[in-house]
């Protein structure tokens, strides 16, 4: 066990930013991906775990602040010096004399912007540079805050299949907060789920999808003909224009997807769609609390 | 990511190109003050034909524009520069990677005393090679040296002080800048000497010890002439008392804002 929260109280002013009741825990070698609305609570678990934020509460782990390495979703460093300067300071060390450091650099290319101000760097380039000096201290526990927002698509697509390749032999554990489910997709195998300050789910990817969307989940336009097809059974929610059902058997799911075959609709079937898995398990959590406060 | 001794050379060398990376720091640092001895020095050398008065004039105006070197560089240059570390949360990230801003602050003390050492050298060699300064007694090296140290030294919390209770740069700035033209005005050092002040406005000038390095006698201790120290020592004590409430507040407000 490399962290374990038993209870996190954190208040911005009066207001509660994050409010963990039920205990959970980070293990070794873990991928958890942190999902939730804006507001969730997502950047105040990793702020309150590196010690950037005071809490109320309990956490157990061997684990010190400076022990964690994280990718904030901002992050800024002196101007006016060259990114050389700054990641020879930070990691106390000298680019020519650290292998470890140049192969970073070279699988990150990041050699041309060695001599660039930081001011100067692209979006993604900034990302890459902190990366490397995130990854350079081989924390056993790493938070990676939004990495990909604000890139563009080829430019989110291609640092994410480097981090994958990364870390993919490698046994640090990662949190990683995310809006895009896709990523999650690739890198996460739990997730934990947040809703207003409060831990909607947690737990490992296919058991959670299992508990909300059920076996296997069959994705299909939002048509009148399509919602007449599939009927009110075992629908589950799904973005707008989608219609989703969570057929119970194996026997369910052949006939339906035989029907649809059959009419000529096209499908999707998933067994780990996260998006669904957020959305169901949000619906829940929100009748649950409904029905508490009937 | 921690590195096991808190002041190192390399850490110097780094907050070093941090200082000379700000024009501002260059400009104002170096550039203006030399220009400004020189321009002052060579309108005093036209005027008066006493040899040893004038040479005594412009080393007095070396020693008082002397001080507007630890005025620009800390008092206005770090200020502004952490209060943007303090906005755009750059602390916060590096005290992520293990560097704390105890760390920092002591290597950037270092570093600033480094950047004015180089400044005052090359400003003393350019005041002496253009033979506007006196050889200075041994003593009177050690008093100019000490008094610049000390003046560094409350500048640097008066300016941590100002950076850590405003927080962002414009107001940082402005409050830095209005307090730099308040000692330069106050000291005598914008053309109106405190002998034509009017008496509520000596009572103030009497505060600040840049007065005392501004005033004609002041050459006397550099000269290693007897000189009363006893209202600059005083002044002194004024200006750190004043800094050390300041950055008591300002911690405070810290560790509010922590909270």
């Amino acid at each position: 066990m490399l962290l374990r929260i038993e209870k996190m109280n954190v208040m911005y002013q009066a207001q509660v930013a994050l409010d963990i009741t039920e205990p959970f825990q980070i293990d070794e070698g873990d991928r958890i991906g942190v999902i939730g609305s804006n507001g969730a609570g997502k950047s105040t678990l990793i702020r309150a775990l590196v010690g950037l934020k005071s809490y109320e509460g309990h956490v157990e782990s061997h684990l010190r602040p400076q022990d964690m390495a994280v990718q904030m979703q901002f992050n800024q460093y002196p101007e006016g010096l060259t990114c050389k300067s700054i990641m020879e300071r930070i990691l106390g060390t000298q680019i020519r004399k650290d292998p470890k450091l140049q192969k970073l650099i070279q699988y990150f290319e990041f050699e041309e912007c060695l001599s660039k101000r930081y001011s100067k760097l692209s979006g993604g380039q900034k990302q890459r540079f902190t990366i490397i000096l995130v990854m350079m201290q081989e924390a056993p526990l790493t938070f990676y805050d939004e990495v990909t927002s604000g890139l563009d698509f080829e430019t989110r697509g291609s640092l994410m299949q480097k981090l994958n390749e990364w870390y993919e032999n490698r046994r640090d554990a990662l949190l990683i907060v995310s809006h895009y489910y896709e990523e999650l997709e690739r890198l996460a195998d739990k997730l934990l789920i947040l809703d207003h300050g409060h831990v909607i789910a947690y737990g490992e990817k296919r058991r959670l999808f299992h508990r909300y969307c059920g076996r296997a989940v069959i994705v299909l336009e939002d048509t009148q003909k399509n919602q007449q097809l599939i009927g009110e059974e075992h629908r589950i929610a799904a973005p707008r224009q989608y219609l989703a059902v969570s057929p119970q058997t194996e026997a369910q799911e052949l006939a339906l997807v035989g029907r649809l075959v059959q009419e000529n609709i096209s499908f999707r079937r998933s067994e780990c769609d996260i998006e669904l898995l957020y959305m169901n398990a949000k619906k829940e959590y929100q009748e649950g609390v409904a029905n508490v406060s009937k | 990511m921690s590195q096991s001794k808190i002041i190192t050379w390399r850490k110097i060398v780094f907050e070093l190109k941090t200082i000379g990376s700000n024009p501002f720091i260059n400009m104002f640092g170096i550039a203006f003050p030399l220009f400004l001895s020189c321009v002052i020095c060579r309108s005093i050398a036209g005027e008066v034909s006493d040899t040893q008065l004038v040479r005594e004039a412009t080393t007095q105006v070396f020693l008082s524009i002397g001080t507007i070197i630890p005025m620009a560089t800390v008092l206005m240059g770090y200020a502004v520069s952490h209060a943007i570390e303090i906005e755009k949360e750059i602390s916060e990230r590096m005290s992520l990677f293990g560097i704390s801003i105890i760390e920092t602050i002591l290597n950037r003390i270092l570093a600033q005393l480094v950047y004015m050492a180089g400044s005052f050298l090359i400003y003393f060699t350019v005041g002496g090679l253009c033979g506007y300064i006196l050889a200075p007694d041994v003593r009177g090296v050690i008093i100019y040296t000490l008094c610049i140290i000390v003046l560094t030294i409350i500048l640097f919390v008066l300016g941590h002080g100002i950076s850590t209770l405003c927080r962002k740069f414009g107001l940082t700035y402005f409050v830095a800048m209005v307090i730099y033209f308040a000692i330069m005005i106050f000291s005598g050092l914008m053309g109106i000497s405190y002998e034509q002040f009017p008496k509520w406005m000596r009572a103030v000038s009497k505060l600040s010890p840049v007065t005392y390095m501004n005033q004609s006698d002041y050459v006397k201790a550099w000269l290693g002439n007897s000189y009363n120290f006893g209202p600059i020592v005083q002044a002194f004590l004024f200006l750190m008392a004043l800094t050390g409430i300041l950055l008591f507040l300002a911690e405070r407000r810290e560790r509010r804002i922590s909270a």
